[in-house]
């Protein structure tokens, strides 16, 4: 298992350009917890910003870019969590466990949306493309994942995993 | 010398391991107290499915 120190891997991903739309519809909500069952996540949102030229991760929580849409929002709504440290979190350690068709929900004050994953796949530490805006709702996770640098403190790849929405309830 | 040295690697080694092992255990337990204290915020609990039908075409409903 590959091992880094905490804070380290808030370097993951280099910011981008903000969305001046992102947060001007009020829409669902923000996400305030998400629940994946297949891989045991069950954990609070925390918006983040960017720190440094990129995006922060929480220690313990699941990451929501507070530039990215809300969830249900027509556009890309973005998520981030460790994948396994020595004095943090690893709420998104089993992420490459997720496969097409498991169940992701995310749940704002008033709202419980239901995402099912469409697709998982690793980019270079470099390629933001996953990043980019949609036209449909979607969710999009990442963490870590290949060969740890242990000078640079960051990983060699991404784990990306998309998710389309299936259906929304009130909580 | 060459035990000395020996012996000055295995106890650096140790205390390397043990120090990564009190953090790695330290972390845990700071993640389990933030999990309990942000336990209250969580939505109440219920049977969710792991498995969900993709969609054939996009549901981009909104309220």
């Amino acid at each position: 298992m590959l091992l880094a120190v905490g804070s380290g891997l808030r370097g993951s991903v280099l910011a981008r350009s903000n969305d001046s739309n992102a947060l001007s519809d009020p829409g669902f909500g923000a996400a305030e917890w998400m629940r994946i069952p297949s891989i045991g996540v069950d954990s609070q949102v925390t918006d983040v910003g960017i720190v440094d030229g990129f995006y922060d991760v929480p220690w313990f929580d699941v990451g929501h870019h507070a530039d990215s849409h809300n969830p249900g929002d027509l556009g890309n709504c973005i998520f981030n969590g460790h994948v396994a440290t020595i004095n943090a979190g690893e709420v998104f350690r089993r992420l490459d466990e997720l496969q097409r068709g498991d169940a992701v929900y995310v749940y704002t004050p008033a709202y419980r949306l239901d995402w099912v994953v469409t697709d998982t796949f690793p980019v270079d530490q470099d390629d933001n493309s996953f990043l980019d805006d949609t036209s449909q709702p979607r969710v999009t996770l990442y963490t870590c994942t290949g060969q740890f640098n242990p000078i640079e403190r960051s990983y060699a790849e991404r784990l990306v995993v998309t998710a389309q929405l299936v259906q929304t309830g009130p909580r | 010398m060459l035990d000395r040295r020996g012996t000055g690697l295995m106890v650096l080694g140790a205390a390397l391991l043990l120090l990564s092992v009190s953090m790695f255990g330290y972390s845990r337990l700071v993640e389990w107290q933030h999990s309990v204290q942000v336990q209250a915020g969580a939505p109440p609990t219920e049977v969710l499915a792991n498995r969900l039908p993709i969609p054939t075409r996009g549901a981009g409903n909104t309220p």
